[in-house]
């Protein structure tokens, strides 16, 4: 064997050794990143060198390589936005219980009061004193009706600050992406190791997923593209942001989600679909919120009328009738913020229509049962008593929610399960690692007992020769 | 003369494994030679042949040190000691490189 052939040869093993210290880094790195949420597994990248007669063979290590499913990871990134959507449109919607539950028990507590101030007018028309206290007690119950109102709009103007929040948070991280995927190419056309910018750019990936409903596609060169809801980008491969909007719509003056592309703007509020904390809220605003608001405007118009039109009936003690007990708006929208003891009555509890005629005043009190049998009356929409109407907008209340807590519960166990998924994939089995290091060091522990027992047998050889 | 020049023989295998770093060989010879030179005896021994030998002996163990050293660059550490007839003296420290993180 030449010395030229052997050197070659030791070679080969040399280098198959120095790609193996290359895997153990790369190991090492696993176990110690085994708690680093966001880390991605890394496999050692081995390419053969091309062996006799133009090169002496081997193998080198060109790096390391990030275990990563796309599928899987779109999977999760989706799950992610769905949940985040869920949970932002719980947070908001549980407001309509907290409100509900303390408006019944004000309207509820208010409305009992009401009603025994008009069974004492009935009992007495014509005592001023029961009258004034059945005119206090109408006006406690136009407040709370709008109190309750207040608190539910109060409530859709937060999903509008935090909208806007939001926008500009998906805009920061959104153009952070953007740096990151220039220095990844950067560093890759460099030939350079881009992992941990990869990851880096992942975890921001999904917070940005967090916020909006994004698919984040890979492009040449360490590029990304990352389209909104699956349609349009808001990171170009070439790194361009068209960044997210908060507009005040001209009409209700609530958040509109606008994406400026090309210099045209274009509403996205819709593309959202629930996704994502931005879409949650858009949700909980438009639908759980929107709708308890438009309830209780009708429960609130509703009443109202089913007692005016009883009212505006009755003759006041100075023997005048057609005036009405509470004012509210023309139609139901935005009944329960207008509702409001009637300027016609307000201050002038004679002007209660207790009696049927006017000859027949002070001592008529048949109007003032006909405002006291309405307790009882099917007066409401849908042929519902009062009482059972605010029954039934609570129950809706309760129902929206716990649908919106349901959908969270759902929503959870699908991000764990895509998650879970992905970590079977991505992630480090510490288990795994520690199989692949204790090789390593068996390998040593077998190389040193050859080199040693081989010294020892020399020793030996040595003391034979004479 | 036969067991020496069977000595012999093993030292070509190893030198060719220790280059290949083919631990799983390295081994089944180090037994291999250690059976041979157990069945020497003072008159199977040629001095020229012996003096052959231990060169030949010498320069494997260069060959195999260097692959200790690669080894050991491999996982860090301090090496096992052994005895001739494989018994562990003392043993290994992995290293950091190879202990689980905590």
């Amino acid at each position: 064997m030449s010395s030229s052939t052997v050197s070659s040869l030791l070679n080969v093993g040399a280098t198959g050794l120095r790609a193996q210290s290359v895997a153990v880094n790369v190991t090492s790195q696993n176990l110690t990143n085994v708690q680093t949420e966001g880390y991605t597994r890394r496999n050692v990248l081995m390419d053969p060198l091309q062996g006799p007669p133009d090169g002496g063979g081997g193998v080198i290590a060109r790096g390391s390589l990030r275990i990563v499913d796309q599928y899987v990871e779109r999977r999760w990134l989706g799950a992610i936005s769905e949940k985040a959507g869920a949970e932002a449109s719980l947070q908001l919607s549980s407001r309509i219980d907290e409100v509900l539950s303390d408006s019944s028990g004000n309207v509820g507590q208010a409305l009992d009061a009401f009603r025994a101030a008009v069974r004492d007018v009935s009992v007495n028309p014509s005592d001023t004193g029961a009258r004034q206290v059945m005119l206090s007690r109408a006006e406690s119950v136009a407040s709370t009706f709008r109190n309750a109102e207040t608190r539910i709009e109060e409530s859709r103007d937060e999903a509008d600050r935090r909208m806007a929040d939001a926008i500009a948070q998906a805009n920061a991280i959104a153009s952070e992406i953007s740096q990151l995927s220039q220095q990844i190419s950067r560093s890759e056309a460099s030939g350079n190791e881009a992992s941990d910018l990869r990851d880096r750019r992942d975890q921001r990936i999904r917070e940005l997923g967090k916020i909006v409903p994004i698919t984040a596609v890979t492009a040449e060169q360490g590029r990304i593209t990352v389209l909104l809801a699956g349609r349009e980008p808001i990171i170009a491969a070439d790194g361009a942001i068209s960044p997210l909007k908060a507009v005040p719509d001209a009409t209700t003056g609530r958040i509109r989600v606008e994406r400026t592309a090309a210099g045209a703007p274009m509403d996205v509020t819709s593309w959202l679909n629930g996704a994502g904390s931005l879409g949650g809220l858009v949700e909980a605003r438009d639908g759980a919120l929107a709708s308890a608001q438009t309830s209780l405007d009708q429960l609130a118009f509703d009443f109202a009328n089913a007692y005016n039109t009883v009212q505006t009936a009755g003759f006041g003690l100075d023997g005048v009738s057609g005036r009405k007990l509470f004012d509210v708006s023309a139609t139901a929208t935005g009944a329960a913020s207008s509702i409001a003891l009637s300027v016609d009555v307000a201050g002038f509890p004679d002007r209660i229509g207790a009696a049927s005629t006017a000859a027949t005043v002070p001592g008529d009190n048949r109007n003032a049962l006909d405002l006291a049998a309405l307790e009882t009356a099917t007066v409401m929409s849908g042929g519902e008593t009062v009482d059972g109407a605010l029954g039934a907008l609570i129950t809706s209340g309760g129902l929206s929610v716990q649908a919106a807590r349901d959908e969270v519960d759902a929503r959870s166990a699908v991000e764990a399960q895509a998650k879970s998924a992905r970590d079977s994939i991505s992630g480090v089995n510490s288990d795994d690692e520690m199989v692949a290091l204790t090789q390593y060091q068996r390998a040593y522990e077998a190389a040193t007992k050859v080199v040693q027992t081989a010294d020892e047998m020399l020793q030996t050889l040595l003391q034979l020769k004479r | 003369m036969g067991s020496l020049l069977r000595f012999e023989t093993l030292l070509h295998r190893e030198r060719a494994a220790a280059i290949a770093a083919d631990l799983d060989a390295l081994e089944s010879i180090a037994i291999e030679k250690q059976e041979a030179l157990d069945e020497l005896t003072d008159d199977t021994i040629d001095d020229e042949l012996l003096g052959r030998i231990v060169t030949q002996a010498r320069s494997n163990g260069r060959l195999l040190r260097h692959l200790v050293d690669l080894h050991r660059a491999l996982v860090g550490g301090a090496e096992p000691v052994y005895g001739a007839r494989g018994d562990l003296r003392a043993e290994t420290d992995p290293g950091a490189r190879l202990r689980r993180p905590a």
